[in-house]
C-alpha cells in the first residue's frame, strides 16, 4: 500500500501490566484491545486516519507496538508482572511522540493532536513526578488517564492531566466497557478532528456507568 | 412465510411484475388474517417510502435510476393512487408516507419517465390505471382502523398475466477502499435543502471554455449531512467570473452561507465589469508596470487597481450577504428547533475564493489577465501553456491542525485586510482552477502539486479539446519510453474505484497523471506542455471518466477519485482554452 501522507490521528495505549493485573484483569485488557481494533476497523474514519500505538509498564516501560495504520496492527502479548514503572512509561510516551507525530510544515501535512489513554490499577513506583511535569508542561497530545479499581491512585494521574476517569474495579465487564469507550472516543475524534481548534478541549462521548469522571 | 414470497405477495397486489405462481399468491392471501394483511401493508408501505425516496434523491442528483430501482420508476402514480385510497392507514405510516408523497407530487405532474422505459412486452399490469390529479393533499389521519376492508380492492389492482423474471443481482464487488463507506442521502426534510452535488458548463470569451462541479464528501454521505460547498461562475463583457466557496464543517448552516456569498460575490463583480475598460496598452513595459505594486500594495495601473479593487469589494459584500441570510432566518421555528437557539451568523460560516479572467493583448498577442483574492482555506492557481504553474495567493490557517479563517471572522474581509491579499497574473493561460481544500488538500504541497492536478483532469479526458493530429501524436511518442500506440494502450497507470452512492456502485476508471508521465519518462512539466502526449494519455486506453460533458466527467471524477484520509466536499471550476499546447 502506497505512504500515506494525509493526516494521521495518533492514538497511543499506555497499560499498566503489573502484577496486580495477572489473571482475569489482563485477560480482560487483552479481550478489550482485541475489540477496540475491531471495532475501530469497522469505522471508515477511524480506519483511514487512526493509527495505534501500545506502550506497556510493569518492572520497566516499553512500546510493544509502534505507531501503525489499524489494518497492519497485530495485538501485542500481554503479561502481567512485576511493579508500576509508570514514570518509565511518560518517558517513553514523550520520546515515542517526539519521534513518530509528524508536524505541519510548508511541505507536509502534520498529524493531528495524537490522543493518549493511560491506565493503571496501583501507584506508581519509580519516579513518575518528573515525566509528568514534563509531559503536561509540553501540551503533547490529548491524554485521558484511567484509575481501575479501588488500588488505584488519582492523584499522578491529576498531574499529567485534567482529564481523569476511574473505573469501579477490574471485572472483565467494567474493562470490555472501558475499551468500549476508548473505541468511541477515537471514533468520535476521528470524525471531528478537523473542527477541533489546535488547543480546543476535545468532546469525548459521554462514559459508560461504570467509569466516574473525576472533577 | 418466507420473506421472499411476502416480497412476491406485495408486488402482486400492488400490480407488479411478480415471479411465483399466481395461485400460491391468492392462497396465501386468502391464508392471512385481517391484522396480518395491515401488517403488511404497514412495512410495505415503510419500505416503499425508503426506496422511493431514494428514486426521488437520484432525480434530484439528475443521475440515472440505478437499476434494481428501475421498477420503481413507474410506480410514483399508481402509489399516490393507492395512497388517496388509504383513508385509514395507521397514524405512523400515513405520517411517513405523506412526508414522501408531498415531494412526489412534482415527480407525478412530470409524467416524463427518467430512466430508460421500461418496455411494455416486459411489463404487463392490466388495465391502465388513471394517474390522480397532480395535486393530491395527502393528510395524515389519525381515525382507529376499520374492522373490514382491504387496503386495496382486488379489482383495481389486477395482477398480470405472466411472471416476469426479476432483474439478476448486481454482481459481488470485490473489497475497495470505500467499502467501509456508507451513503446516506441528503436530508429533504430540514431547512435550505441543498441538491447534494452540482455540475455546470458554458463558453467563455476569446477561445476558452469553463466547467465546475461541486460533490458531497463520504464524510457527509456517511453522516447523512448536506454538501457544504457552493459554486457560481458565468462571463460579462469579456470577463469570467469564479466564485467558490465552503461552509464551516461545524455549523449546521454553513451552506447557506457558501450559497449566499457566490451569488451576491457574482453578481456584484458582473455589475462593476460590465463597465470596466482596460487602457489601451501593449508594450510589456506598460504592462509590467500597471501590475506591480507600489509600497501601499495599490497596483501601478488604475484599471488594474480597480479589477482588484472590485474582487476585494465582493468579498465584503459576501460577507453582508452571508449576515443577511442569518438574518432573515432569524425567528425561524426550525432553525431554533435544530440549533435550540437562535440562529446567527456564525452559522453560516465560509471560506470564499474568487478570480476574474478577461483575454487582453500584449505585443499584439491575446494574453490573459487574472485577478484573484480568497479568505479562507481551498487554492487558486494558473497553469501555463509552457508546462509550468503558479499558485496565486496562500490558504488562510491556522497553523496546526487546520483552523481556517471564514469571511465570517471578524475583520476578515476589511479592504485593509484584504488588499495585501490581492493577486494578479498577466500572462499565458492553459487553465485557471479555483477549488476548496477537498481538492486542494489532495494536491499538497500546493506550489509543487498544482500542475498535477491539470494534468489528472486532462488524462482522465475531462476537459473537452480540440482535437489533436494523429501524426503529431504517433511522432511525439516515438521519442518516449512508451513509443508507440500500442504502447500506451497496454500501459498501466489506471485504477478502479467507486462512487459511494446508493448500491450498485458504479467502477470509475481513474488514471494517474504522475505514473503516465513516469511511464513515459518525462517529468511533468513536459507533459503539461505536449498536446500530443496528453492526448495519448487521455484517448489510447479508451474513453477515461465518461460522461455526456466536460462538467458531468468533472461530477463524477470528484465524486470517484480516493485519497486515503481525504473525506471533504469536493469542489473544483476550471476556465481553460479550447486547444492543448502544441
Amino acid at each position: 500500500m502506497a505512504e500515506f501522507t494525509g493526516r494521521r490521528l495518533p492514538v497511543y495505549l499506555v497499560l499498566d501490566c503489573s502484577g496486580s493485573m495477572s489473571g482475569e484483569p489482563i485477560e480482560a485488557v487483552r479481550q478489550g484491545v482485541k475489540a477496540l481494533l475491531s471495532d475501530l476497523r469497522s469505522d471508515p474514519q477511524a480506519l483511514e486516519t487512526a493509527f495505534l500505538s501500545v506502550i506497556t509498564f510493569d518492572s520497566g516501560a516499553r512500546q510493544v507496538c509502534p505507531l501503525t495504520e489499524l489494518m497492519a496492527f497485530s495485538e501485542p502479548n500481554l503479561d502481567a508482572t512485576g511493579s508500576t514503572a509508570m514514570g518509565e512509561a511518560l518517558k517513553l510516551l514523550e520520546q515515542a511522540i517526539d519521534k513518530e507525530v509528524k508536524k505541519t510544515t510548508a511541505t507536509q501535512k502534520g498529524d493531528w493532536r495524537p490522543l493518549v489513554f493511560l491506565m493503571t490499577d496501583g501507584q506508581p513506583t519509580d519516579n513518575w513526578q518528573g515525566p509528568a511535569d514534563s509531559l503536561k508542561a509540553r501540551k503533547l497530545g490529548n491524554i485521558i488517564a484511567c484509575g481501575a479499581g479501588g488500588g488505584a491512585d488519582l492523584a499522578p494521574l491529576k498531574r499529567i492531566t485534567e482529564i481523569v476517569v476511574k473505573l469501579d474495579n477490574l471485572q472483565p465487564d467494567t474493562l470490555k466497557q472501558f475499551f468500549r469507550w476508548v473505541s468511541d472516543s477515537i471514533k468520535t475524534t476521528s470524525a471531528s478532528v478537523q473542527q477541533v481548534a489546535a488547543d480546543g478541549p476535545i468532546q469525548l462521548p459521554p462514559p459508560p456507568p461504570q467509569i466516574t469522571i473525576v472533577p | 412465510m418466507s420473506s421472499e414470497l411476502l416480497i412476491q405477495l406485495i408486488r402482486w397486489r400492488l400490480g407488479l411484475p411478480f415471479q411465483a405462481d399466481e395461485q400460491a399468491l391468492r392462497q396465501a392471501w386468502d391464508g392471512l388474517s385481517e391484522t396480518q394483511r395491515w401488517d403488511l401493508a404497514d412495512s410495505a408501505a415503510i419500505q416503499l417510502g425508503q426506496l422511493l425516496r431514494q428514486t426521488l434523491t437520484a432525480r434530484v442528483e439528475r443521475k440515472p435510476l440505478p437499476e434494481h430501482l428501475q421498477w420503481a420508476s413507474g410506480l410514483a402514480p399508481l402509489f399516490v393512487s393507492w395512497l388517496g385510497q388509504q383513508t385509514a392507514a395507521s397514524p405512523k405510516v400515513a405520517q411517513q408516507l405523506g412526508i414522501v408523497a408531498k415531494r412526489f407530487q412534482r415527480v407525478i405532474a412530470d409524467p416524463t419517465p427518467y430512466g430508460p422505459p421500461i418496455s411494455q412486452e416486459k411489463v404487463r399490469v392490466g388495465p391502465p390505471i388513471t394517474p390522480p390529479p397532480s395535486q393530491v393533499t395527502i393528510r395524515p389521519q389519525m381515525p382507529p382502523r376499520p374492522a373490514i376492508s382491504p387496503p386495496v380492492p382486488p379489482r383495481a389492482v389486477v395482477p398480470p398475466p405472466a411472471p416476469v423474471p426479476p432483474p439478476p443481482p448486481p454482481p459481488p464487488v470485490p473489497m475497495s477502499p470505500t467499502a467501509a463507506w456508507k451513503y446516506i442521502p441528503a436530508p429533504l426534510d430540514v431547512p435550505d435543502p441543498h441538491a447534494e452535488s452540482d455540475a455546470r458548463e458554458f463558453d467563455a470569451p476569446a477561445g476558452f471554455r469553463a466547467f465546475g462541479a461541486r460533490v458531497r464528501g463520504k464524510k457527509h454521505k456517511h453522516d447523512g449531512t448536506h454538501c457544504d460547498d457552493w459554486f457560481e461562475a458565468t462571463t460579462v463583457n469579456g470577463w469570467t467570473v469564479v466564485a467558490v466557496a465552503d461552509g464551516a464543517g461545524s455549523k449546521k448552516f454553513s451552506r447557506v452561507g457558501a450559497k449566499a456569498a457566490c451569488e451576491r460575490a457574482v453578481a456584484d463583480l458582473m455589475v462593476v465589469l460590465a463597465d470596466h475598460t482596460f487602457a489601451d496598452r501593449d508594450s510589456l513595459s506598460e504592462w509590467s508596470h500597471a501590475i506591480a505594486l507600489d509600497s501601499a500594495n495599490t497596483f501601478g495601473g488604475p484599471d488594474v487597481e480597480r479589477v482588484a479593487e472590485a474582487v476585494r469589494a465582493a468579498l465584503g459584500s459576501a460577507y453582508s450577504a452571508v449576515c443577511e441570510a442569518a438574518a432573515a432566518r432569524r425567528n425561524g421555528r426550525e432553525y431554533e428547533a435544530l440549533l435550540n437557539r437562535q440562529i446567527e451568523v456564525n452559522d453560516l460560516s465560509c471560506t470564499l475564493l474568487i478570480a476574474v479572467h478577461k483575454v487582453v493583448t500584449l505585443d499584439g498577442k491575446p494574453c490573459s489577465f487574472v485577478a484573484a483574492c480568497q479568505v479562507g482555506d481551498g487554492m487558486i492557481g494558473v497553469v501555463h501553456p509552457n508546462g509550468s504553474w503558479r499558485v496565486l495567493g496562500a490558504a488562510d490557517s491556522g497553523g496546526y491542525s487546520g483552523e481556517t479563517e471564514f469571511v465570517t471572522s471578524t475583520g476578515k474581509t476589511d479592504p485593509a485586510a484584504l488588499k495585501p491579499k490581492s493577486q494578479v497574473y498577466l500572462g499565458g493561460l492553459q487553465a485557471l482552477l479555483v477549488m476548496t481544500d477537498g481538492v486542494a488538500d489532495d494536491y499538497f504541497p500546493p506550489d509543487e502539486q498544482l500542475g498535477r492536478l491539470w494534468a489528472d483532469l486532462t488524462v482522465n479526458a475531462i476537459p473537452e479539446f480540440a482535437a489533436v493530429p494523429d501524426e503529431a501524436v504517433t511522432t511525439t511518442l516515438a521519442g518516449t519510453n512508451l513509443p508507440t500506440r500500442e504502447a500506451v494502450a497496454a500501459a498501466d497507470y489506471e485504477t478502479v474505484l467507486e462512487v459511494v452512492e446508493p448500491l450498485p456502485r458504479t467502477p470509475v476508471t481513474i488514471r494517474s497523471a504522475a505514473e503516465f508521465a513516469e511511464l513515459l519518462g518525462v517529468e511533468l512539466p513536459a507533459l503539461l506542455r505536449s498536446g500530443p502526449l496528453l492526448t495519448a494519455g487521455a484517448t489510447l486506453r479508451g474513453p477515461g471518466v465518461v460522461g455526456p460533458t466536460a462538467a458531468e466527467r468533472l461530477r463524477l471524477w470528484l465524486d470517484a477519485y480516493h485519497v486515503r484520509g481525504s473525506f471533504d466536499d469536493r469542489t473544483l471550476v476550471a476556465v481553460h482554452r479550447e486547444t492543448l499546447p502544441t
